[in-house]
């Protein structure tokens, strides 16, 4: 049977289709980025998981995929490991002075976590001296959250400026966080504050100005009552 | 013979007798107090932000140098200026619910008639803030310009508050 340039094109338009469908992992030796339980995916293998957040994850490994050897797949099995996210409020007063400012850590645990966690502080700026910043208390995480206290200081000699905050935090097993370091910005001014509002000026003068009015009603009152 | 001294009425001040409150204004006095001090449980942050962004931008059309620096703070003249709850009014507005409060009238009625007087009391606070600013602008101490300023419009609050007032003060004997 003699085959026509028609069928020879349908025959093409097919295995086109096939190919353009089917996972284009499939034709090479890297692994397709498959969701797997928990919603986790590695993208070759040896990696780590992701999203961190979900945990730390096992490493993915490659598995074939059907009866064909040379398709691959990534996928992150077994269980998830316990590990840590690091959140950081934001440093307040957000100016300071001669004084310190303080923001609170805290250690969020996932996929069971417990442990101690150790913080470092540094602080980057354009201008130095920078304030100081040492390094937070130790966070023992038991069960829930856990927190520690971020103090950074500023003296008369520190120079005026904005300044980054970053807290670093390690486990026992010298793993960070899985979101990584957090910063927050504190600004150093040694120009004096002025609070406006009025304060107790203020309130003595309103006395002040209520006291003579009720006294001229009063002696107003009187001197009508008197005449009459 | 001389003629008698004008006979001129004489005030016997150990007579007077200081009146006494009536109980509505005993019980809207408490109240007062109160709502003042609920007003503080509350950090005002978007209040403290509008004030503050009103004084900015009216200094800055008066040609004076003007920066923000964070959301209750403004530089103005390279001085740092932070606007506290005490600033914006919301303790004097809040405590005049009380005395503004007309029992005789709906609740929509003097919801309508509080929302007419704030507007005014933001723009009395802003004036006396921008003057405030002026007068320490031109060297007068802040604790004059400021203080004693606010003093005056917190008084000129009270004209308005017994003026409007629709209950009465002293007790009837």
């Amino acid at each position: 049977m003699k085959r026509t340039p028609t069928c020879t094109a349908l025959a093409v338009l097919v295995v086109g289709t096939v190919l353009a469908v089917s996972s284009p992992t499939t034709l090479g030796q890297s692994c397709s980025f498959q969701p797997v339980l928990q919603g986790r995916v590695c993208t070759k293998p040896g990696a780590r998981c992701s999203p961190p957040t979900v945990g730390s994850g096992n490493v993915g490994q490659c598995t074939t995929e059907g009866l064909r050897p040379e398709a691959l797949a990534c996928e992150c099995q077994g269980a998830p490991t316990p590990s840590y996210n690091l959140t950081l409020s934001l440093l307040t007063p957000t100016y300071i002075d001669k004084d310190a400012a303080t923001s609170t850590i805290t250690v969020v645990p996932f996929n069971g976590f417990t442990g101690k966690v150790d913080f470092t502080c540094t602080v980057s700026g354009m201008t130095h001296p920078a304030p100081s910043c040492p390094n937070p208390a130790s966070a023992t995480v038991t069960g829930g959250a856990a927190t520690s206290l971020l103090t950074v200081s500023a003296s008369s000699s520190t120079e005026e400026g904005t300044y980054t905050v970053t807290v670093s935090a390690v486990d026992g097993h010298g793993r960070p966080p899985d979101n990584g370091a957090q910063s927050s910005t504190v600004a150093v001014s040694h120009v004096r504050w002025i609070l406006m509002g009025g304060g107790r000026i203020a309130f003595l003068t309103f006395v002040a100005l209520l006291a003579l009015w009720s006294a001229r009603l009063l002696w107003r009152d009187k001197r009508e009552a008197a005449l009459r | 013979m001389s003629s008698p001294p004008l006979s001129r009425p004489r005030l016997d001040l150990a007579a007077i007798r200081l009146p006494r409150l009536s109980r509505e204004s005993l019980a809207r006095a408490g109240l007062v107090a109160l709502f003042v001090l609920l007003t503080y449980q509350f950090p005002w942050r978007w209040l403290r932000f509008v004030t503050s962004l009103a004084v900015l931008r009216i200094s800055a059309s008066l040609g004076m140098a003007t920066a923000r620096v964070s959301f209750d703070t403004i530089r103005i003249h390279g001085q740092l200026f932070r606007v506290e709850i005490a600033c914006t009014f919301v303790d004097v507005f809040m405590g005049s619910i009380p005395l503004l409060w007309d029992v005789g009238k709906s609740l929509l009625r003097n919801t309508s008639r509080l929302l007419a007087v704030a507007v005014p009391f933001f723009g009395l606070n802003v004036v006396r803030l921008e003057i405030a600013q002026v007068l320490y602008a031109r060297g007068a101490p802040w604790t004059l310009a400021d203080g004693v300023l606010g003093g005056f419009a917190y008084f000129a609050v009270w004209l308005f508050l017994w003026r409007q007032r629709t209950w009465p003060v002293l007790r009837e004997v």
